[in-house]
């Protein structure tokens, strides 16, 4: 049980670190995905639009870290 | 036989350069027995695959695998990128983050009794990579080879430009291990999240103008938004009292 535990913890830390900004990939990926497989967004601006997506939820997830109390370890 | 060979050597190139990426950003910053492991096996899969199947490969659904691997490098790219950055930005410490995480992970794996030495996240987005891009260059040879008449030619240039690039991760290797760990995490970050993007959004059936020439814009263009997020961040950060002058 606790090497399931360790495994689970390591393969989650690996990619999830900050469960908001996980949550806020996982939407945007969804949304456009959602988008492409509706056929709502045109092909030639797709990557735009995931681009903008991701690029805009790296910077909220930032200016988010940085506002709270800092513990010097993050 | 040229006529089939130099488009098949040049458009497996860049797969293979697109490979290559990867697994340097994986060799150093989780270690180069991992990556090595990682393409390894994904060398060796393509390659029963290829022994298995031949110019059948053609119809593996290929937008799947790239969204499946593009969402995880977006993970994984945009978790190193927000860490490089709050760590530039003195919000987070360099090093203790990544020591506390690591000191809970082997005291979850000393209580245990298991002893694992192998970073399997990291062979894992190698492995990814190599057969993602592999089946790319097998799809190459394939249309260049088929049309033309000519699968040995073809085969022949892409094997020499998977030898180029081979050789080329060998001799980056050393100057790659002396950059400094963020700087490297943060350029990784970057990288992973460019390829990310651009395989997820391919497997979604989006377009882009220029096709793989657009990973440069993309690099470009989150390296300009983890830059404004590092201002962003150096403005916004609360500093415990007296911890930091």
């Amino acid at each position: 049980m606790n090497a399931l535990r360790g495994a689970l913890a390591e393969l989650g830390g690996l990619f999830v670190e900050d469960r908001g900004s996980a949550l806020a990939i996982a939407f945007v990926l969804a949304v456009v995905g959602g988008l492409a497989a509706m056929h709502r967004i045109a092909p030639q601006y797709g990557g735009a639009f995931l681009f903008t997506g991701l690029a805009g939820q790296l910077l909220v997830s930032v200016y988010v870290a940085a506002k709270r109390p800092s513990t010097g370890s993050g | 036989m040229l006529a089939a060979a130099l488009p098949a050597f040049l458009a497996s190139l860049v797969e293979f350069v697109e490979a290559l990426t990867i697994v340097l950003a994986v060799g150093t910053t989780r270690g180069w027995r991992s990556a090595g492991l990682g393409a390894a096996a994904g060398v060796a899969l393509l390659a029963a695959l290829v022994a298995a199947f031949g110019p059948a490969l053609g119809r593996v659904p290929l937008g799947a695998l790239q969204i499946v691997v593009g969402i995880m490098l977006l993970f994984f790219g945009l978790r190193w990128l927000r860490k490089a950055v709050l760590r530039y930005a003195g919000v987070i410490a360099f090093h203790d983050e990544t020591g506390i995480y690591e000191r809970r992970v082997a005291g979850l794996r000393s209580a245990a009794g298991v002893a694992t030495s192998l970073d399997w996240i990291g062979a894992g987005t190698a492995f990814n990579a190599v057969v993602l891009e592999g089946l790319e260059v097998i799809f190459i040879v394939i249309a260049v080879g088929a049309t033309a008449g000519a699968l040995v030619p073809a085969g022949a240039g892409a094997a020499l430009a998977g030898i180029i690039v081979v050789v080329s991760g060998f001799a980056l290797r050393t100057p790659l291990a002396r950059v400094p760990e963020n700087a490297l995490k943060f350029a990784v970050g970057v990288m992973l999240s460019a390829f990310g993007t651009f395989w997820t959004s391919e497997g979604f059936g989006f377009t882009w103008p220029g096709s793989d020439a657009v990973l440069a814009l993309l690099v470009a263009g989150y390296a300009v938004v983890s830059a404004a997020a590092l201002v962003l961040a150096k403005r916004a950060r609360v500093l415990p009292a007296g911890a930091r002058g």
